[in-house]
């Protein structure tokens, strides 16, 4: 698993040229190649979904979007569930070079989104960063447990049509 | 009890064999929903041979995921098992049991009609997801209305035989290479009041046929034969299903013209309780196209609405909401 989630970093490190352009999404619950079909086509539902890829035997979903087109990965979360799954994992790769951060570098502004940094971290972010994306929707519940006060301490300010995203570097 | 030992040797066996576990049950209903927002439609065909008349049972469900959780369907069907009235002389003149269909005189001829509708609603409460694993637990409820003369006790709501409300419980397990789901569920069928077959210008008593509440009940496993490693969406995948269907009810009370008419040994309308074993094998085709074929046999006892083998043939197709993309991986 870790190997393969290294192997989709480097890839998608080299191809970006947005600076979030796919997450990859590690669908729970899935057991044969229909349910893994109707994932793939709930997810291609969003308007800026442009392809799913999907990992038959690891059930790892690669979700590219459209370039220009506003993400939210709060929907392609809710389409895992939708299909009738969950999602065990949400992970992406940012390149952060070009995202607005906060004075105190604990959170940023990209296309109008907030995402709040969780741990810790006292480096200064630079580049392509990957991420993973924290809260009830994106990970397991024994994982989440972990990032129980990190949550707590976190920001929550947005503004009005803004999506706030809890996220932590890996 | 050799058949019993056999059956759960060819479990064992197929558990062994399995690399992935599957839960589209071809004859019971998994705890797993239909994705919410996508069609369904199901063709089905059931038939036996009852004394060298063909027996044939068609459905055509249509089914709709109105969230992850709830689902429902409603289904048509029609089948040359019963007619609209009882068959000719079902009480006798001296009062007692005559003929009925699948018992006293096997091979009564009706022709190919109409049955009725069954509605059926079922909501997940429970889902545990895991890595190739996950628990499920759903309630479901029931509805069927019918058309025909069901002369048995034992009462079958999905196959329109009789018109009565029911519901259960289901709980599907599955992980890695083993899937196994049980429905607990009980049956309230509604009494039949119609008359039977008589000579011209003689009219019949006004007949009540009472079916006694049923628990009906299901074991059910399934796994993947093929293919042995997935590569793409257009492997015809083969699924094998080993799944045990059992039914206990009571006798059936009839009255003609308010007066009981005892049912002696006429054994489809006296209390059963048996499990029939129905092997099945299912291709999927692209990852969408499912065809099932089945066969019934009995296990402990018998059912007496029907004579064996009884095979079954399931075919449906899941129509998703309109796309914005398409690919495959």
């Amino acid at each position: 698993m870790k190997k393969l989630l290294f192997l989709f970093f480097c890839v998608s490190a080299m191809s970006l040229r947005a600076q979030f352009q796919k997450v990859l999404v590690k669908v729970d619950g899935l057991t044969c190649a229909a349910c893994s079909y109707a994932t793939q086509h709930a997810i291609l539902q969003l308007d800026f979904v442009s392809d799913v890829q999907m990992d038959l035997n690891t059930n790892m979903a690669t979700v590219t979007f459209k370039s220009g087109k506003k993400v939210d990965i709060a929907q392609v979360a809710e389409k895992v569930k939708e299909a009738g799954f969950s999602v065990g994992a949400l992970t992406a790769a940012f390149d952060i070079s070009g995202a607005e951060m906060a004075e105190s570098k604990s959170s940023f502004t990209y296309k109008t989104d907030t995402y709040h940094l969780l741990g810790g971290h006292d480096r200064s972010l630079s580049g392509i960063v990957n991420v993973k994306f924290v809260g009830d929707a994106y990970m397991k519940k024994s994982e989440l447990k972990k990032w129980k006060s990190d949550l707590k301490n976190a920001g929550s300010g947005a503004a009005q049509g803004q999506s706030v995203y809890y996220i932590a570097v890996q | 009890m050799t058949r019993l030992r056999c059956a759960l040797v060819c479990l064992l066996l197929l558990v062994q064999r399995a690399i992935f576990a599957q839960e589209l049950f071809p004859n019971t209903e998994p705890a797993s929903n239909l994705p919410k927002g996508v069609f369904g439609l199901r063709g089905a065909v059931n038939y036996y041979n009852e004394a060298g008349q063909p027996r044939t049972w068609t459905g055509y469900k249509f089914m709709y995921g109105i969230s992850p959780n709830l689902m429902v369907w409603t289904m048509i069907n029609a089948s040359n098992h019963h007619g609209p009235l009882l068959p000719a002389n079902f009480v006798s003149n001296d009062g007692f049991i005559g003929p009925h269909t699948h018992g006293g005189k096997k091979g009564i001829y009706y022709p190919y009609r109409f049955e009725g509708v069954h509605l059926y609603a079922k909501y997940r409460f429970l889902n545990l997801d895991g890595d190739h694993r996950h628990l499920r637990m759903a309630a479901y409820g029931e509805y069927s209305s019918s058309r025909v003369a069901h002369d048995e006790a034992e009462p079958n709501l999905m196959m329109g035989d009789n018109a009565g409300v029911g519901g259960g419980l289901i709980i599907t397990g599955l992980y890695k290479k083993l899937a196994l789901s049980t429905t607990v569920g009980g049956i309230v069928p509604f009494d039949f009041k119609g008359e039977q077959e008589m000579p011209a210008g003689v009219s019949s008593p006004a007949i009540t046929i009472h079916y006694g509440n049923t628990v009906n009940y299901s074991l059910s496993a399934g796994f993947l034969a093929l293919p042995v490693h997935y590569k793409s969406y257009e492997q015809t995948n083969v699924n094998l299903y080993a799944e045990l269907i059992g039914k206990a009810y009571p006798a059936a009370k009839i009255s003609a013209d308010g007066k009981d008419i005892p049912i002696s040994d006429a054994l489809p309308l006296t209390a059963g309780n048996y499990i029939e074993a129905r092997p099945a094998v299912q291709f999927i085709v692209r990852s969408n196209l499912r065809v099932d074929l089945c066969y019934a046999v009995p296990l402990v006892s018998r059912s007496y609405v029907a004579t064996y083998p009884m095979y079954m043939m399931n075919v449906q197709y899941y129509f998703f909401p309109r796309k914005k993309n398409e690919t495959s991986p």
